[in-house]
């Protein structure tokens, strides 16, 4: 994998993460604690799930691209 | 000396070899565990939550307390994930995800991916992939 389509891999999976995480405030406003924490666990088990199966498959390719996420992060909060 | 005293004591001093190399190894590792230990911060002396508490056992500060959007932070979660982790007691995946997760419920803009980075870090802390 080169490093172009590994940086697009992280993009991709922070905006799927993102995607998921944009849910939780529907889900705590509109469902009951339980049914809200039943659901949260799932989005977090699914943005695990992308981290582990595409960022670290990444980065384990291209370490470097970890401090390129870190500096995007620090400068403009997002990946895009 | 007879052939089979010859044999024992070969066989003794070859026993207490193995038995010094096997000690050898048990203190490298207590002396290893000993440095991850401090390096992790480990308090013995540390308060505990009673037993029968929903978390009973785990470390807890002796004041004040965290909630899920407010006074959680990062730096909080993952030293106690590492902390536990590097103790010894391997945290199965759920409880990982219990401890990690307020993380994303964090006040923050919208548009933003530090929740989501910071849970990744948790997790694999936890998980004790980066460690």
């Amino acid at each position: 994998m080169n490093s172009q389509l590994a940086w697009e891999m992280i993009r991709v999976s922070f905006r799927a993460s993102r995607e998921l995480q944009d849910l939780l405030p529907q889900l705590r406003d509109q469902c009951s604690p339980e049914e809200y924490k039943d659901c949260a666990h799932g989005i977090a088990r699914a943005i695990h799930g992308i981290n582990t199966a595409l960022i670290d498959k990444a980065l384990a390719s291209h370490p470097e691209l970890e401090s390129r996420i870190e500096s995007e992060l620090a400068e403009v909060g997002r990946i895009d | 000396m007879k052939a089979s005293e010859a044999s024992w004591l070969v066989s003794a001093k070859l026993r207490n070899i193995n038995w010094h190399m096997r000690a050898a190894v048990v203190e490298e590792k207590l002396h290893k565990l000993g440095r991850v230990l401090v390096k992790a911060g480990f308090e013995p002396n540390q308060p505990r939550v009673p037993a029968g508490n929903p978390d009973g056992g785990q470390w807890t500060s002796t004041g004040g307390s965290s909630n899920a959007t407010g006074s959680t932070t990062l730096d909080k979660i993952v030293t106690l994930a590492r902390r536990i982790a590097s103790a010894g007691s391997l945290l199965d995946y759920q409880r990982c995800l219990d401890l990690c997760y307020p993380l994303l419920e964090r006040p923050q803009h919208p548009a933003s991916d530090g929740n989501m980075w910071d849970f990744h870090r948790c997790m694999n802390a936890c998980l004790k992939l980066n460690l």
